[in-house]
């Protein structure tokens, strides 16, 4: 398991076109929603929130198309199956590479945007553990999609389709906890409204990962 | 009864008898009776007036795309476990008459929508989730159509279908809650215990109806599967030539 997450870390050095985007495109997201919106502060700071959450879906969901695509182009899923190796630590190793590798720089970059947004350092914040806290659920859903798309070479219109559906209440619960981080308490109802639905997430994508990438590998007639 | 129309051979003779029984039987008698009874023998709303009748066609079609999705789940579930050939025809044609359900609930819903809330479109719970719902029947109708070979999309459409059904109603419920943050409800609930017969009568009637076009609908679309299955393997074979000296 971590020989396959440093495997992942590597790949991603070695390939700044595989993260970078990601992060340019949810600045330019927030950016370009900003121009559209108009400048003015009080507007932008009520719809900071969705905003940001937004531009964090998007950015992920855009991602869907190489993240099981290249190893399933060279042979590398096909052989890990073989190898019989748990499949449950192939596919948490892929989510904690996704999370280390995709989600972290957007983290980080989010109370940035929030306080160019107008938002206050401790909204901003919020926003980040928002977003923290749904991360598995997000992982998983877009982890999914992307399994039963490996195959495809053009996918990302029906990903943002077939993906965003199971990302609807996470959005929900995602952008009222933000906004209810600071006025009531860590133990909100909607961060444990997060809470359950990673658990969810996890117990209904996990086995759907791995019975999509055996699909995508076995060669049917 | 089901091992012996799981044969697709049985299917389509079993469907010769039950698809214009159920067509032209059923679903046009129970239209007829169904329309008798909401748009003649029921009486008018109190308050909406006329415009009540809008809903005999309206929830009918919502129960109806809801009753297609479970459809939808079993055939799905039927078809990941013994990769049943027409398991994945049913389902698919589930999801066809499912999909055009919804949208004719979004449709009617939109219709009904302008003469009593004043809008044709709310972004109430139920009518947002009713187009989730749509979406949903269109992923999985875009796997169908973007995946090659047969099998892999048969596979990974009966996955997303699966995952859909566990999470439709999470969805449900966080939409709900999300517009009950947003505005009041504005509509009570149709179809709640406490309707009066002269309502629930046509409703039940047209809910039939809209059952029989289901199975109808489905009925057709599955012999079609069968049948281009069938003459797309015909086509495929090689064709073997023989030539025989005469000594």
């Amino acid at each position: 398991m971590d020989a396959l997450i440093a495997r992942d870390l590597r790949l991603a050095g070695a390939d700044l076109s595989s993260w970078l985007p990601g992060l340019l495109f949810f600045v330019f997201f927030i950016m370009v929603s900003v121009i559209a919106i108009g400048p003015e502060a009080r507007i932008l700071r009520d719809m900071a929130g969705g905003l940001i959450w937004l531009a964090l879906l998007f950015s992920l969901i855009l991602k869907v198309s190489d993240l099981f695509q290249r190893d399933m182009m060279t042979g590398m899923t096909e052989q890990i199956f073989l190898s019989g190796q748990s499949k449950l630590q192939f596919v948490i190793a892929k989510a904690v590479s996704v999370f280390l590798i995709h989600l972290i720089p957007l983290l980080i970059i989010i109370p940035i945007v929030g306080f160019v947004l107008g938002l206050e350092a401790q909204q901003g914040w919020a926003m980040t553990l928002s977003v923290l806290v749904a991360a598995p659920a997000l992982i998983f859903y877009v982890l999914m999609t992307a399994a039963i798309l490996s195959r495809q070479r053009t996918g990302g219109f029906i990903a943002v389709i077939m993906v965003l559906p199971f990302l609807i209440p996470i959005l929900i619960f995602g952008v009222a906890a933000a906004e209810s981080a600071d006025s009531s308490s860590l133990y909100s109802v909607e961060i444990k409204a997060l809470l359950g639905l990673n658990l969810i997430s996890m117990s209904v994508g996990i086995p759907a990962i791995v019975a999509a990438l055996k699909a995508n590998i076995h060669q049917v007639t | 009864m089901i091992n012996y129309l799981a044969n697709p051979s049985n299917f389509l003779r079993f469907q010769r008898i039950a698809t214009p029984v159920i067509g032209l039987v059923i679903f046009l008698t129970s239209l007829a009776l169904g329309l008798w009874l909401s748009l003649y023998a029921s009486p008018a709303d109190e308050t909406q007036g006329e415009v009540v009748r809008i809903m005999y066609v309206h929830v009918p079609a919502a129960w109806g795309s809801m009753m297609a999705y479970t459809a939808l789940t079993i055939a799905s579930i039927t078809s990941f476990v013994w990769r049943h050939r027409l398991a994945d025809s049913a389902a698919r044609a589930f999801a066809k008459v499912g999909i055009v359900f919804a949208f004719l609930a979004l449709a009617t819903g939109s219709i009904w929508g302008k003469p009593t809330w004043g809008t044709w479109w709310q972004w109430d719970g139920r009518t947002t989730s009713m187009l989730v719902f749509f979406f949903i029947y269109a992923a999985y109708l875009l796997i169908w159509s973007m995946v090659k070979p047969w099998n892999r999309a048969a596979r990974l459409a009966a996955i997303l279908a699966m995952v859909g059904s566990i999470n439709i109603p999470i969805i449900k419920f966080s939409v709900e809650w999300w517009s009950s943050l947003h505005q009041p409800a504005t509509l009570s609930y149709i179809g709640a215990p406490g309707m009066p017969s002269e309502l629930l009568r046509p409703l039940l009637m047209m809910a039939w109806a809209y059952a029989s076009l289901f199975a109808w609908a489905s009925l057709m679309f599955i012999k079609a599967d069968v049948m281009a299955l069938r003459a797309r393997r015909q086509s495929s074979r090689p064709i073997s030539s023989v030539t025989i000296k005469k000594l």
